[in-house]
């Protein structure tokens, strides 16, 4: 069990001089502890009573039918739900012992330590380089040998820095779309995250593409803690290490992924991974 | 809820069928095996040596449909194991038609007919063997495992009388002047069905992974 100042000490970016956040233990090798997490858009209910425990340097995929919840889920990891106006929440979300809904919480300060990468490639339209670059600049780093370092160092990470090495100052459009998401992912590591939020992160790409990013998140787990949204059944079999397999909104079964794929406890699971429904 | 996958669950069904065809052919060769050994009936030998080919064939034609269908369908949890059962199955009863056919082969070797040895112990494995296989038969058609698990005490029995037969026949060698190839022969059909046994224990251990998804060893 964490102490209160070791857990302060392991969050370089809590802010001691707004009103101090209540810190609640977690188990350490947690990235996040979901409790009772509801979720409203407007009337709708969209998430029910999310209970979680999210380990680290874990793959976690999130598998379910079309509007269960899932995308709506995992940006709430990083509270980008909040940018639907009409959002309501209630229940917790503990990320390094802090409830990430609290007033006192800054959610710049949550965005630097969870990146984040979505369905669609979304580079700046911008070089290889400056891609990457952008956020360690935006953190007010400007030593070029520093940025370079950081740069090479995310591309090596995104197992992209062989392809693109010799076209750093190129735009980074002219990459394939393969390409596209690991320097999205490149990007996301220069800001030393410690989890990754992933989308449908393969859902437009070719399969040799996918299977390239597949393998990545295999490395990438050893570093960081991985949350993935995916519709493709087998590709949380190959990937991650625990599925939760949500539902209209509800977490039906949250098991490891040997489990659910081999016998999974609720009929319902075994109905949707063998592909009776959804 | 909606069946997403009536095309899979048809050709799943279909080669389940097969397997439960290969399980009745395998009862049948096993029966006439013992129906050779009793009357001596060498023509009989022949039909049950004849036969064994087609069940050799429908053995391949379930591992090649199963892998197919894994290959094409991407199965997992319980029709994933409904697959791998049925291969398994498949092997474990092709392995029992063999020995049928080596029980058939080991009549026609046999010199002194009417024979000098008790074969009422012989028969008696034999009976059990077929009930064994008629329960886990049917526990497999139904998709019933209750009663599975009773194949481990029946087992026990065919080991108890084979234990005993071959020392039976075996103490009566030194006695004899004549036949003594025929203890030989004798005593093969009684490890045969004592193998065959194993087998079908093998077949009931799969139907309850099958159920469970959990190993089960029936042959302690």
């Amino acid at each position: 069990m964490m102490k209160q100042q070791e857990l302060n000490k392991g969050d370089q970016n809590v802010n001691t001089t707004t009103t101090e956040p209540t810190i609640t233990e977690m188990k350490k090798d947690s990235a996040y502890v979901v409790n009772n997490l509801n979720l409203w858009y407007g009337e709708d209910q969209a998430l029910i009573d999310v209970n979680l425990d999210i380990k680290k340097n874990e793959v976690t995929a999130i598998i379910g039918p079309s509007g269960c919840g899932k995308s709506t889920f995992i940006k709430t990891l990083n509270r980008m739900v909040e940018l639907v106006p009409s959002v309501r929440t209630n229940g917790e979300i503990l990320y390094h012992g802090r409830n990430i809904f609290d007033r006192g919480y800054k959610v710049e300060d949550l965005r630097t330590s969870v990146g984040m990468v979505f369905q669609q490639p979304n580079p700046f339209p911008k070089s290889v380089y400056d891609n990457v670059a952008y956020g360690p600049r935006t953190h007010g780093i400007k030593n070029k040998k520093v940025l370079d370092e950081i740069v090479e160092r995310s591309l090596r990470g995104a197992a992209i820095w062989d392809e693109v090495k010799d076209r750093l100052n190129e735009n980074a459009y002219g990459l394939s779309g393969g390409q596209q998401q690991r320097l999205c992912i490149a990007r996301t590591l220069a800001i030393e995250p410690d989890v990754i939020l992933m989308d449908e992160p393969t859902s437009a790409l070719d399969p040799i593409s996918t299977l390239k990013v597949e393998e990545l998140v295999q490395e990438l787990k050893e570093q960081y803690s991985i949350i993935i949204v995916t519709h493709n059944m087998q590709q949380a079999a190959r990937v991650s290490d625990k599925t939760a397999f949500f539902l209209n909104g509800e977490v039906v079964e949250f098991d490891v992924t040997d489990k659910i794929f081999s016998n999974p406890s609720d009929k319902r699971t075994e109905d949707y991974i063998s592909g009776r429904f959804g | 809820m909606a069946q997403n996958r009536t095309f899979f669950d048809t050709k799943l069904t279909e080669l389940e069928d097969k397997v439960v065809r290969l399980a009745n052919l395998t009862m049948r060769q096993t029966a006439t095996a013992i129906e050779v050994l009793e009357k001596h009936d060498l023509e009989l030998a022949q039909t049950v040596i004849d036969n064994d080919n087609e069940l050799d064939d429908l053995e391949l034609t379930i591992n090649d449909e199963a892998i197919l269908l894994i290959a094409k369908q991407q199965p997992v949890a319980t029709d994933l194991r409904r697959l791998i059962v049925t291969m398994k199955s498949a092997t474990d009863l092709e392995r029992i038609a063999d020995y049928a056919t080596n029980i058939a082969k080991a009549v026609t070797r046999i010199e002194h007919v009417p024979y000098l040895h008790d074969i009422q112990p012989l028969k008696q494995m034999a009976e059990q063997l077929i009930d064994m296989l008629e329960l886990a038969t049917r526990a497999y058609r139904k998709g019933e495992v209750s009663r599975v698990r009773e194949l481990n005490e029946m087992d026990r029995v065919i080991d108890e009388i084979n234990l005993t037969v071959i020392k039976q026949y075996i103490g009566s060698l030194p006695a004899m002047t004549v036949g003594t190839n025929d203890v030989y022969e004798f005593s093969n059909i009684a490890r045969y069905l004592e193998r065959m046994g194993d087998h079908v224990t093998n077949f009931g251990e799969h139907l309850i992974f099958l159920e469970k998804g959990k190993h089960y060893d029936l042959n302690q």
